[in-house]
This record gives C-alpha cells, sequence and structure tokens, in this order.
C-alpha cells in the first residue's frame, strides 16, 4: 500500500487522538517521577535556581540544546522547509550559527563570574542595584514574551493532535500545559526543569532520527533524488529548491531578512533562559563543553530538519499541509503519521508537547530567578533576606508567570503571534548582548551605559515591533484593523541591534561616572580565570561578591 | 601542558632583588616572547610560606622550539605592573590582588590569546554568514543555480554555514584546551594559593 493511500483516509490527520493523550501523558509520569526524585531534598537558593550546579557539561549541552529546540523550531522549520524551501530554512541557520556568539564570547565567562542570573556579571563592576533592576526587567520581559509565543502556538497543535477545534477545548488543553509546566518548576526548581529537557531533547532527537532515516529510505538513500521527488511534488517545482518563496522581491524585503538574521545571530547569546542553564555547571570548561554539545547536536538535528521538510513536500504534499488545522505546523506531524501510522504521530504528538512543556518551564524558572533574586533579594531588601524567603518569592513568582502566561496565551490563541519569536530574539540581541559584551570587554563601561543599552535596547526594539507591519497596517498583522507600521521593517533587529551599542556607548562617555577600576579588574581576572568561584583568594581584601559570601555562610 | 613540555625551571634572576614584584619578559632568538612571573612577594601573607615563590619560574612557552635558547632577560619589572609600588614590600591589604593580576602581563597574554582566536573567528564567521543571507536576498539567480543534479547552490552554501560552525566549533575548543587552560589555570592557582 503506497503511503499516499494510507494518508488520503485522515485528510485532517489527527491520527488517533486517544492514543495521542496516553502517549502524552506516559511522557508527564515518567518525567514526573523524575523530577520528584532528582529533586528530592533540595531546599537551598541554589537547587532552585541552578540545581546546585551540579550537572555535566554533556548534561547541560543536551539541556540546552533541548531548551533551544522548541516547538517553534522543530514543527515550525520543517513546515517552512516543506512549503517554502531553503527561505523556510535560514531561520535554522541564523539560529545555528549564532551559537558561535555564545560559545566564544558569553558561555565561559558568565559562568565565572556569575552565580544565577545574568545580573551578577553586571553588579562586579556596576552599581547593583540600578543594573539588577534592568538587568532582571530584561529578563522577565523576555521570557514572557518567549513564553507566550510558545503557549499560544501549542493551540495549533492541540487542534492537529487531539482533534479538539473549539476554542473552550483548546484553552483548556493550554491551561493543562500551564499548569503542568508551573508543577515541574515548583516541584523540581531547575534541577527538574534540566532533567525534562534532558529526556524531551533525547526523544526529539531520536524521533528526528527515525523519520529522517525513513525518509532517505522511501527515496532510495540519496538525498539528491529526495530533493528531485519534492521538486516534482511542489506546485513551483524547482523553485522549492531556490530561495525566493518567502522572502525576497524589493528592498524592502530583502532588508528585511537582513534584519531577521542580524537580530537572530546576535540574539542567541543574550536569551536569558539560554543564559542561566551555564549556571547549572560547575566550571567554565564544563559550560564550553555544554555549548560544544549543544552546537553538535542542534547541528545535527536541524541537518535533520532539512531531510524532514523535504520528505514532508514530497511524502506529504504541500497542499495537505496547508490545508490541516496547524498550517505550515503540520507538516512534521503529517509526515510521521504518513511513515510510521498513528504510533509514531503520537510519538511525534507527545515530544512536540513535551518540548512546550519543557521550554516554557525553562522559561518560568529564568523570570522567576530573575524576579526573586535580582529584584526581591537583592534591590529590595539588599541582599539582607534568607534563603527560605528568596525561594518563596521565587516560588510565588513562577505560579504568577504560569498563570498570566497561559491566560495571554489563551488569549492570544490563534492570532498571528509567530513575530513574537523574532522579536524575542532581536530584543535579547539588542539589550542584553550589548550590556554583556560592554561589561566583561570595556574597561570604561559604567553604570549608565548599561542602564541606556538595556532599557534603551528593549524600548527600542518594542517601539519598532509595535510600529511594524507585523503589528498593524497588512491583512497579515496582530491587528489588520488598525494602521500605525510607520516602521517599515517586520524585524527590529537591524536598526535595534546597532542602536542598543550605540546606546550603551553613548551613555558610557556622556555620564561622569567615575569608573570602578577594581571592580573592573576582580571582574574581568574572574571572567577569565575562573579564580574564586570555587575557592576563596587568599589576600582579597576587595568586598567579595554577594556569590562568594554567600556561598562560605551557606 | 606546557609546563610539562619544558619542564617548571626554577631561576635565581641575577641582578634582581629577590622580592621585586612583576614580569620579566625574555626574548628566544627575536622571535619568542616568554614571561619570567616573579611572584609578588609583597602582595600576600601566603608567599611567606611559599619561599619557592618567591624565585623566579622560567615557563618556557609551549611552542617555543628552543627552550633552552634564552639569550636575553631584559625589561624592567615595575613596567609590566604599574598599580603595584615598587617600594611597598609591605603586606598591607590595601593591594587589590584583583587590580595587581589585572595588570600583570601574564594575564595581558591570557586576554590577548583569548581575543585573538575569537575576535577573527567572529569577524570571520559573521561575514561569511552575512554574505550568505545577502546573497540569498540580492542575488536569487545565482543562489538558486543548480550545482550537482537538482541541489542548488543555495542549499550548498546552507549546510557549508552548518560544516564552518562544526569547524570553528571544534577549533575553538581545541584553542581553549591547549593554549587558554593552561595559563589560566596558572593565574588561578596563583591567585588561590596552591592547586585546587
Amino acid at each position: 500500500m503506497s503511503p499516499r493511500v494510507l494518508a488520503a483516509d485522515n485528510s485532517v490527520a489527527a491520527g488517533d487522538p486517544m492514543l495521542n493523550l496516553v502517549m502524552f501523558a506516559g511522557f508527564v509520569t515518567i518525567t514526573l517521577v523524575i523530577v520528584i526524585s532528582a529533586s528530592r531534598g533540595s531546599s537551598s537558593t541554589a537547587d532552585y535556581y541552578t540545581g546546585n550546579q551540579g550537572f555535566t557539561g554533556i548534561q547541560n549541552g543536551v539541556a540546552l540544546s533541548g531548551d533551544f529546540l522548541s516547538a517553534a523550531t522543530f514543527l515550525g522549520i520543517v513546515g517552512a522547509v516543506a512549503v517554502y524551501g531553503p527561505d523556510g530554512y535560514l531561520f535554522a541557520v541564523v539560529a545555528f550559527v549564532a551559537w558561535l556568539v555564545a560559545l566564544f564570547f558569553v558561555a565561559e565567562l558568565l559562568r565565572n563570574t556569575g552565580r544565577f542570573t545574568v545580573a551578577d556579571v553586571l553588579s562586579f563592576r556596576l552599581r547593583p542595584r540600578p543594573v539588577r533592576a534592568a538587568a532582571a526587567t530584561s529578563a522577565v520581559v523576555i521570557s514572557t514574551l518567549y513564553l507566550l509565543a510558545q503557549l499560544a502556538g501549542a493551540g495549533g497543535l492541540v487542534a492537529l493532535l487531539l482533534d479538539i477545534t473549539s476554542g473552550t477545548g483548546q484553552a483548556i488543553v493550554i491551561a493543562v500545559v500551564g499548569a503542568l509546566m508551573t508543577a515541574y518548576v515548583l516541584l523540581g526548581g531547575m534541577t527538574g526543569a534540566t532533567w525534562v529537557q534532558i529526556i524531551k531533547a533525547v526523544l526529539l532527537l531520536f524521533v528526528g532520527l527515525t523519520m529522517a532515516v525513513f525518509v532517505l529510505g522511501w527515496h532510495g538513500l540519496s538525498f539528491l533524488s529526495l530533493l528531485s521527488e519534492a521538486a516534482g511534488e511542489h506546485p513551483r517545482g524547482v523553485a522549492v529548491l531556490q530561495p525566493g518563496l518567502l522572502y525576497g522581491g524589493g528592498l524592502r524585503a530583502d532588508l528585511d531578512v537582513i534584519s531577521l538574521a542580524v537580530g537572530g545571530v546576535l540574539g542567541v547569546a543574550g536569551l536569558p533562559h539560554i543564559l542561566m542553564r551555564f549556571y547549572t555547571v560547575p566550571t567554565a570548561r564544563e559550560a564550553r563543553r555544554s555549548v560544544v554539545w549543544a552546537i553538535w547536536i542542534i547541528g545535527v538535528f536541524f541537518l535533520l530538519v532539512l531531510v524532514l521538510g523535504y520528505g514532508a513536500t514530497s511524502l506529504v504534499g504541500t497542499q495537505r499541509i496547508l490545508a490541516a488545522p496547524g498550517g505550515v505546523n503540520s507538516a512534521a506531524p503529517l509526515l510521521a503519521l504518513e511513515i510510521g501510522g498513528t504510533v509514531l504521530l503520537a510519538v511525534v504528538a507527545a515530544v512536540a508537547f513535551a518540548t512546550i512543556l519543557a521550554v516554557v518551564a525553562g522559561l518560568t524558572i529564568t523570570a522567576s530567578a530573575a524576579v526573586a533574586h535580582d529584584i526581591y533579594a537583592n534591590f529590595w531588601r539588599q541582599g539582607k533576606v534568607d534563603t527560605k524567603d528568596e525561594i518563596r518569592v521565587a516560588r510565588r513568582t513562577a505560579v504568577a508567570i504560569g498563570v498570566l502566561g497561559t491566560a495571554g496565551g489563551i488569549l492570544a490563541n490563534g492570532q498571528n503571534i509567530a513575530f513574537l519569536v523574532s522579536l524575542t530574539f532581536a530584543a535579547a540581541a539588542s539589550s542584553n548582548l550589548p550590556t554583556l559584551l560592554y561589561s566583561l570587554f570595556w574597561r570604561r563601561f559604567n553604570t549608565t551605559g548599561a542602564l541606556w543599552s538595556i532599557y534603551g535596547g528593549l524600548s527600542v526594539t518594542l517601539a519598532l515591533i509595535v510600529l511594524s507591519p507585523a503589528f498593524s497596517g497588512t491583512p497579515r498583522s496582530m491587528l489588520p484593523g488598525l494602521d500605525i507600521a510607520v516602521f517599515p521593517l517586520s524585524n527590529p533587529g537591524l536598526v535595534s541591534v546597532p542602536a542598543g551599542f550605540l546606546l550603551g556607548y553613548l551613555g558610557t562617555i556622556l555620564s561622569s561616572e567615575t569608573r570602578n577600576e577594581s571592580g573592573y579588574a576582580q571582574m574581568t581576572v574572574r571572567a577569565m580565570t575562573g579564580a574564586g568561584s570555587r575557592r576563596p583568594i587568599p589576600g582579597d581584601v576587595t568586598d567579595p561578591h554577594p556569590a562568594v559570601r554567600q556561598r562560605h555562610s551557606q | 601542558m606546557f609546563s610539562r613540555f619544558n619542564g617548571p625551571r626554577t631561576l635565581e634572576v641575577g641582578g634582581n632583588r629577590v622580592g621585586d614584584p612583576g614580569t620579566f619578559r625574555c626574548l628566544i632568538f627575536d622571535t619568542k616572547v616568554v614571561d619570567l612571573d616573579v611572584t609578588e612577594s609583597q602582595s600576600t601573607a601566603r608567599d611567606k610560606q611559599r619561599p619557592e615563590a618567591r624565585r623566579a619560574k622560567i615557563r618556557g612557552d609551549r611552542s617555543s622550539e628552543t627552550p633552552g635558547a634564552l639569550f636575553a632577560v631584559a625589561q624592567s619589572s615595575w613596567y609590566d605592573s604599574p598599580t603595584t609600588p615598587l617600594a611597598g614590600f609591605t603586606d598591607s591589604p590595601s593591594v587589590n590582588v584583583w587590580v595587581e593580576t589585572e595588570a600583570s602581563a601574564e594575564f595581558a597574554r591570557l586576554r590577548l590569546r583569548l581575543l585573538r582566536f575569537v575576535v577573527p573567528a567572529t569577524a570571520a564567521f559573521l561575514a561569511w554568514f552575512i554574505g550568505y543571507v545577502a546573497l540569498g536576498a540580492w542575488a536569487p539567480e545565482l543562489m538558486g543555480r543548480m550545482v550537482v543534479g537538482e541541489v542548488t547552490l543555495v542549499l550548498i552554501l546552507s549546510v557549508g554555514q552548518f560544516v564552518s560552525t562544526f569547524a570553528l566549533t571544534a577549533a575553538y575548543a581545541r584553542y581553549a584546551t591547549q593554549r587558554l587552560d593552561p595559563l589560566a589555570d596558572h593565574i588561578r592557582q596563583r591567585l588561590e594559593g596552591g592547586p585546587a
């Protein structure tokens, strides 16, 4: 029986919703058991925020790739390749190459100088209270927007996989996902979130590999014949192998692509939930190892995605993908149904749900750490706070963010909020990255510069996206009825990233703040050598970083 | 580990008061610069417990082919550590070990080594990446040209981005292990007062 005949019986392609549900429930049960047993007896802030730095580089590398390969990247890019060819694949290339910035400039230096949050790094040499408030603000804003994008995307997935098409039904499923995510965070903290992430990443890689082998097997193990089959099935023929189906056509569209690329390539190394992962390992060398592992896993997975995307074009067909309930996102599930029947579809469905769950759990931890550690413990109480108190605030924040994110996800369900993902990348590239790089490498950088680059970069990015055609003015906008689109590009990166760097520079040179030479010396020596991150420095007369002080008082 | 390569050797630097802080720069056949670290004895009390630390240690650079071919021991001791008062042979707690280390030639070398790799590597991969994106935007015909069978140039360059990223990752991991870690460990151990 040819695969296409099989597929014809399942035109909506829900597979077997019961089986999908059972598979997902199985994943949730297993991970909950692991989360509870892994986090038994953990009660310190270090346990909650970073799993007490107890992960190895490999474990954290797998978890990093899990954090990064969200449902949007897996389902979205497979579908984008299937429908738009190389233009759809561009985002994978952008997001992958971006890891080099994290490897070269951020991972090790961050691990050596911080403990829980990005703000730890900045507060070595800048005035701690204002920069903590600023860094926490950007972490919360970026993480919440990312969270919203993930949860809202769950709606389409639910429709496709569980055959739930009513708005109420989808809202209930989003609420269940939100509640589960909050449960993981409350029960397991970072340890729990990391194990969920590891399990999910391994499953995702395994599923991707299996499907890619099937797809290639179907085409005589030849990538060349896969491409010609795909071109044969696509309504635009060989155009699916060439650029131009999604982007391009006019200067504005071309600049938009460049803008997407700039925001994306510099954004990864500034995403708060990725940065926080570097604190779950004990040393800078393990942090480096985790990025190296993450790069290999993500790279291999994205190469598989190319095969899966063209496999979906060839075996499922563009029309059916676009007609399915989840649109472009349905390419991977439909391909699974095609090659492995309802069982493989159920596995892919469970992995996709697991992905949403794990990624939102990581985002929730990040945002709650920013609020509890930076804003409550250090900004509000100025460090005079005990562990129990801080964790209580972190947990409450996690619940609040869970509720807000879920409510937002339900409201945004079905909206065209795809721009939110590129917005979060651009925001990270325009606010967090300039601040981090200046702080680590520019001797003259000061508090004013940091505040300008964080708040300024964030505001410019948000303003540009509100004024862009992604938000209003075109039929495909989020608010099609409104037209305030004065900024021509949908991706703000091309303007907002230079703006973030420029603001950090101007803020620094225009302020009369005196330089903190010894703070800079301490930060840079710690960053590059790891001195003092595990042991105290004899003869260190400077006021030690709160991290060190806390570690010894514990 | 480079120190194992040449074997760490200690040397009393003639004509130089023991206790002079700073770093001596040695030239090997005019091509290779290695640093002689004189542990700054006035900086911390812990040096008193380790008299051998008062001796200058020659640590040959791993890449130097002729470790024994030192022909010049030169350069002033105060030159490399401007923040360290020459006359300050005190255990005064006002001396900041971080400022001192940051100003040391060894640390400058570590920073230089890091930047010497990551800055050109970043410039190269960003140029190659932006070039790839720009070609797709402004030369779609060229990028759509089929090279092997129906494999188009854009697909080849896309996979090429992956290959170059893998290569740079492996190269950096190797460079960091061989060239950065030993130096960083040395500085860290000196600050922390002995190997971990």
